[in-house]
């Protein structure tokens, strides 16, 4: 695989509970380098695409390749080398910041204890606590933290600005996506901030009804509704239109 | 593998607290036996049980908890969005529960040792030693309870639940498992285990659940660890297999019920023929191996004709209450059989009477009843002029009471029957007593009493069917005596050359069956002590019905398996049952 070729290609991917179908003849491709913005309304399918991706979730056809790797077989694989923050985010109550951090190192090769501090001290995330005593904001940066110490090539995260302050989604937003995309890291993001989009992304993908009917660069896509750069009342216009 | 090895070490350090509790909480109950329970020996025993039921039970809860509250919680899918395979984060699981199962059984046999070292003796702790060693080969079990939590733990969300399921799921397998074993007993297969056998059904048991636990776990950790899914991948073939067992188990259920004559798995246990010997009611059953003894089936018999009939499926002859001889039966005293539930195959379904005419047989049939049964016991031993009561007193010593209207005698002995010591004769107020060593002629008006047969007698005296003679045995003979008159019928034969026992008989004759000590083929001898005519049958020993059918001759059950008709002089008459 050369250092050219998307990090992540999905071709012709179904997901169905039951006899809902989440997913349906799903294309993607997402470009190395690249910080990608995955919105959609609620229920359009933005969490389920981003289990496919990590392996947590078995299509039910479709193929899906993520680092030149298909998840639903080579997903430990797959995990090690992707940062990933779910949109739920459990761990035992009773254990400490650290203690977590610690454990999770010990499954990730690349793991950095300087690039653990360096996030912690940037989202000011006091590891000394109990989980039990992290407020909500506190665990998402946890979460944050847990999914970048080890530099992955590659960055999912699932409402990542979820429960922090305004202070925290600027740093989240500003410094440590910022500095992901300065770095050449390859990284889709699900949210439902649009300031924090325009903020950090340069790409948008509109995932409805199960399928990407929209993928463009931020500019184009905000110019699409004629209003400027106005990205939230371009997803409107979008969503109007895809609407049947 | 270091994955696995770290995601064990962390599930250890998690409930560390449960951990704790549980050591604690089995410290405790060896504390409390040692200072509730009397004596070194219950204490011992008391500590041997509490171990084993502890370790079961905290094996029980640990395997139940390996899932179910991470699964509830999202712990459990915070860990699969880690760079851990299936396979580790199932082994870890695994390790876990082995971990802290030994743990407590170790801590359990440790306290056991503590407490007998600091409260215990020598002997005490011999005799725990002894307990606990008694329990060892149950350890097999652990394994089994512990796959089955687990495989709980993966489709229930709290520990409690999987506990409970857990059970449910091993209750449901050995409701399988014991009819089955029944119904392929039937076809020849001895489903009953050695010691050994049982350790490596239970390995083979606990391996198939883990098995099957890692296959629904993996199943559902493709589905972001649905439990739905691994519920479905769980259940389908668990379910699949009892349903199949319980499908198969109930149609094989009613077919063992229905033991045919000609089945060579046919035995043949007991008989009661009609006073004329012209029908023949048959208690038949499955010959299975062990002491697994199925109900039978009650059958009847013409002699002439051949003509059969299943009267009972399953059911059983009402014999002589005392004897336990057949007793019987006529137009006016009508042969009586209980049919049992085919569903329990213990308790009373309805009580029957069959009247024998001089061409067939009426079937009336009854509701059951304990009252109507009570008031069908009845013996032919004991003549109208007495009654015989069997009591037991306050030190459970039985005691046989004679009455003969205000006259009574009261005999004290041990035995399976009131009439084994005490036998009133057909003269009325004279009773055959075994007194000492010695048997007597009791007579109730005078209270005199006068020996009849100078012992020592060993054993009880054995009455014939009607209560007409007895057979005593001393250390070197046995001998029949006429139970009137205190007559040896016939010369006393040698202990050491013959066992005697009475033929069964619709009649009152008195008949003996000879068989030679040492010799298990050789053929039996028949001897009527009434008229002298003896001759010899080769019968299989392994069905116990022999009867004398009247005037008519004898059924049994001749070598090969044919039940056979021979007349009084044992001269075949015709094949019954042909097998």
């Amino acid at each position: 695989m050369s250092a050219t070729d998307p990090a992540v290609v999905v071709r012709g991917l179904e997901v169905r509970f039951g006899r809902r179908r989440v997913l349906e003849r799903l294309d993607f491709e997402l470009a190395r380098g690249s910080v990608t913005a995955l919105v959609g309304s609620n229920g359009a399918g933005k969490s389920t695409f981003l289990r496919v991706l990590v392996g947590a979730l078995a299509p039910d056809a479709g193929s899906t390749c993520v680092l030149g790797l298909d998840p639903a077989r080579e997903g430990a694989q797959v995990r090690a080398r992707v940062g990933y923050v779910p949109d739920r985010f459990e761990v035992s109550e009773r254990t400490t910041a650290r203690e977590w951090l610690e454990f999770v190192a010990r499954f990730y090769p690349t793991w950095s204890q300087n690039e653990q501090q360096r996030l912690c001290e940037l989202l000011a995330l006091d590891l000394a606590p109990r989980v039990a005593e992290l407020s909500k904001g506190a665990r998402a940066k946890l979460a944050l933290v847990a999914a970048l110490a080890h530099q992955p090539e590659l960055l999912l995260l699932d409402e990542p600005f979820s429960g922090l302050d305004a202070a925290s989604r600027r740093a989240v937003a500003s410094a440590v996506l910022g500095h992901l995309r300065d770095a050449g890291r390859t990284v889709l993001l699900v949210s439902h901030s649009t300031t924090d989009l325009e903020r950090v992304a340069d790409r948008v993908a509109l995932l409805e009804a199960g399928r990407i009917v929209r993928n463009d660069d931020l500019e184009a896509f905000a110019a699409h509704g004629r209003r400027g750069l106005d990205l939230e009342a371009a997803l409107l216009g979008v969503e109007r239109e895809s609407c049947p | 593998m270091n994955h696995a090895i770290a995601l064990t070490r962390r599930q250890l350090r998690e409930p560390r607290l449960s951990l704790a509790v549980a050591a604690l909480a089995t410290s405790a109950t060896i504390g409390a036996v040692h200072a509730w329970f009397p004596g070194p020996a219950a204490v011992s025993e008391a500590s041997a049980l509490a171990i084993s039921v502890l370790s079961a039970l905290w094996t029980l809860y640990f395997a139940s908890d390996s899932f179910a509250g991470d699964s509830a919680s999202g712990r459990l899918a915070t860990l699969s969005t880690l760079p851990i395979s299936t396979r580790a984060l199932w082994a870890s699981r695994l390790g876990f529960v082995a971990l802290a199962s030994l743990a407590q059984l170790v801590w359990a046999i440790a306290a056991g040792y503590a407490g007998q070292f600091a409260f215990g003796d020598a002997r005490s702790l011999e005799r725990f030693d002894d307990a606990l060693r008694s329990y060892a080969p149950w350890a097999f079990a652990l394994p089994v309870l512990a796959s089955a939590a687990m495989l709980a733990s993966l489709v229930v969300e709290s520990a409690l639940a999987a506990m409970v399921g857990s059970l449910v799921l091993l209750g449901g397998l050995a409701a399988v498992l014991a009819p089955l074993a029944r119904v392929l007993a039937v076809a020849g297969v001895d489903l009953r285990p050695s010691v050994g056998q049982a350790e490596l059904g239970a390995a083979l048991l606990a391996l198939l659940l883990f098995a099957l636990g890692a296959h629904s776990f993996a199943q559902g950790q493709r589905r972001l660890g649905a439990r739905r899914v691994r519920a479905f991948h769980a259940a389908f073939p668990i379910g699949a297999v009892l349903l199949a067992a319980g499908v198969a188990t109930a149609a094989e259920h009613r077919r063992r019920l229905a033991v045919e004559l000609e089945s060579p798995r046919a035995k043949f246990r007991s008989a009661s023929a009609s006073v004329d010997g012209l029908f023949v009611a048959l208690e038949v059953l499955h010959d299975l191996p062990g002491n697994d003894d199925p109900p039978p089936n009650v059958w009847l018999l013409d002699l002439e004709t051949g003509v059969r009939e299943a009267l009972a499926r399953p059911g059983q002859i009402l014999h002589d209450r005392y004897l336990h001889y057949s007793l019987p039966w006529s137009f006016e005293t009508p042969l009586r059989v209980l049919e049992l539930s085919a569903l329990t195959q213990r308790e009373l379904a309805s009580l029957m009477e069959v009247r024998a005419d001089d061409a067939s047989w009426s079937v009336n049939t009854l509701p059951a009843s304990a009252s109507v049964l009570t008031s069908w016991l009845s013996t032919r031993a004991v003549p109208n002029w007495a009654s015989v009561d069997w009591e037991r007193d306050a030190h459970d010593v039985r005691s046989t009471i004679v009455r003969w209207g205000e006259r009574r005698l009261e005999a004290r002995f041990s035995g399976a029957s009131p009439l084994l010591g005490v036998l009133p004769t057909s003269i009325p107020g004279r009773v055959l007593v075994r007194r000492e060593h010695d048997l007597v002629h009791h007579d109730l008006e005078s209270g005199a009493e006068r020996i009849v047969f100078r012992g020592p007698t060993r054993g009880a005296m054995w009455p014939s069917p009607s209560g007409g003679a007895v057979l005593v045995s001393t250390e070197i003979a046995h001998t029949a005596l006429d139970a009137s008159t205190g007559a040896v019928l016939h010369t006393p034969w040698p202990r050491e050359e013959w066992s005697v026992v009475w033929i069964d008989s619709s009649d009152g004759a008195r008949v003996v069956e000879l068989r030679a000590v040492g010799h298990v083929n050789a053929p039996s001898r028949i001897l009527n002590l009434d008229t002298g005519v003896s001759f010899e049958i080769e019968r299989d020993r392994s069905h116990p019905l022999l009867l004398r059918v009247g005037s008519r001759g004898y059924v049994f059950v001749r070598a090969g398996g044919d039940l056979v008709w021979v007349d009084l002089e044992g001269r075949l008459v015709k094949v019954l049952v042909e097998r």
